[in-house]
C-alpha cells in the first residue's frame, strides 16, 4: 500500500472513531432498551457494557489475526516486512484485549453473582474468562520477548513462531463456551450461539455499530503504529549515517 | 460493587486506556518526525557546509 494512501486511511479512520463513539454513546443511552424494568437482570446499567465488551474482544481477535498471517508470512518468507505489521497489530491487539478482559470482569461480577462464590473467582474459573486470560498473558510475553531479544532476524523469526502458537487461543476461546456445558459465559453471535441469549434486532444493530466502530479504531491505531515503527527506524538509520 | 460502580469503573478504565494509548502513540510520532527533521537537517549540511541554514 502507498504511503499516502495508509495516512489517508489512517486519518479518515481516526474520524470514524471518533463518530462511531458519539454514535455509540447515542445508542446506548437513547436506543437501547432500558433493562431496569426486568426483574431478572441483576445489573440493568452494568448490562449496557454489551455495546463495549464483545465488540473490544472482537477487533482484539481480528488484530491476532493479522499477528498470526503475518507471522506465517514471515516464517515462509522470511522477508522483515511482515514483521512490522505482526508487531504493531500484537500491541494492539493486546491493548483491546485489556479492555475486553476489564470490561468482561465487571460485568461478570455483576452477572454471576448470583451463583454464591466469591464473584471475582466466579468469572475468573469461567473456562473461556480463563483461555481469553491465557491468550492476554501469550501476547504480554510475546511483547516482552521481542524487546528481551537482540538481532532482527531472531527476534523476528521467535516471535512469529510465538504469535502464531498463541493465535491458537482465539479458536479455542470460540469453542470453549460453546462445547463446554459448565461454561457461564453466552455466545451471542456467530454458529452455535446460546438461544436463551439471543438479541433482539434493535440491539442487534447497535452491536453492529459498536463492532464497526472498534474495527475502525483498530484499523486507526494499527496504521498509527505502522508510522511510528518506520519513523523509528528512519531514526535508527539517520543517527547511524550522522555516527563518524 | 453497586450497579452505577461497576459501570462506571468499567467505562472510565476502558476510555482513559485508549485516550492515553492514542495520546501516547501521537506524542511520539511528533518527537520522533522532529528528530528525523533534524538529522536529515544536519546530514544535508555535512554534505553541503555552504549552504544557508
Amino acid at each position: 500500500m502507498k504511503r499516502a494512501t495508509e495516512d489517508r486511511i489512517r486519518i479518515a479512520t481516526l474520524w470514524a472513531t471518533a463518530v462511531g463513539f458519539v454514535g455509540l454513546a447515542y445508542l446506548t443511552w437513547f436506543v437501547a432498551p432500558d433493562w431496569s424494568y426486568q426483574p431478572d437482570v441483576a445489573a440493568p446499567l452494568t448490562r449496557k457494557l454489551l455495546f463495549f465488551h464483545p465488540a473490544s474482544a472482537w477487533a482484539s481477535f481480528a488484530a491476532y489475526l493479522v499477528t498470526f498471517v503475518m507471522g506465517l508470512a514471515y516464517l515462509n518468507e522470511r522477508d522483515l516486512k511482515f514483521d512490522r505489521p505482526a508487531r504493531a497489530a500484537a500491541e494492539v491487539g493486546f491493548l483491546l484485549n485489556t479492555v475486553a478482559l476489564v470490561t468482561g470482569t465487571f460485568w461478570g461480577i455483576q452477572e454471576w453473582a448470583k451463583t454464591g462464590q466469591a464473584s471475582l473467582a466466579t468469572v475468573y474459573s469461567e473456562p473461556k474468562v480463563l483461555v481469553v486470560v491465557v491468550l492476554w498473558l501469550t501476547f504480554a510475553a510475546y511483547l516482552l520477548l521481542r524487546r528481551m531479544i537482540d538481532g532482527p532476524e531472531r527476534r523476528a523469526r521467535l516471535a512469529a513462531a510465538f504469535g502464531c502458537i498463541g493465535f491458537l487461543a482465539v479458536p479455542a476461546s470460540f469453542l470453549t463456551s460453546r462445547l463446554l456445558a459448565t461454561s457461564l459465559h453466552p455466545d451471542i453471535a456467530g454458529p452455535g450461539k446460546n438461544p436463551d441469549a439471543a438479541v433482539s434486532t434493535n440491539v442487534g444493530w447497535i452491536l453492529l455499530w459498536s463492532a464497526v466502530t472498534f474495527l475502525a479504531l483498530f484499523t486507526h491505531l494499527f496504521l498509527q503504529r505502522l508510522r511510528l515503527l518506520r519513523l523509528e527506524e528512519a531514526v535508527a538509520a539517520a543517527v547511524e549515517q550522522e555516527s563518524p | 460493587m453497586n450497579d452505577i460502580t461497576s459501570f462506571a469503573l468499567a467505562f472510565g478504565l476502558t476510555a482513559a486506556l485508549l485516550a492515553a494509548y492514542m495520546a501516547h502513540l501521537e506524542r511520539r510520532a511528533r518527537r520522533l518526525e522532529q528528530a528525523l527533521a533534524t538529522l536529515q537537517a544536519a546530514a544535508a549540511s555535512d554534505k553541503n557546509p555552504h549552504a544557508p541554514r
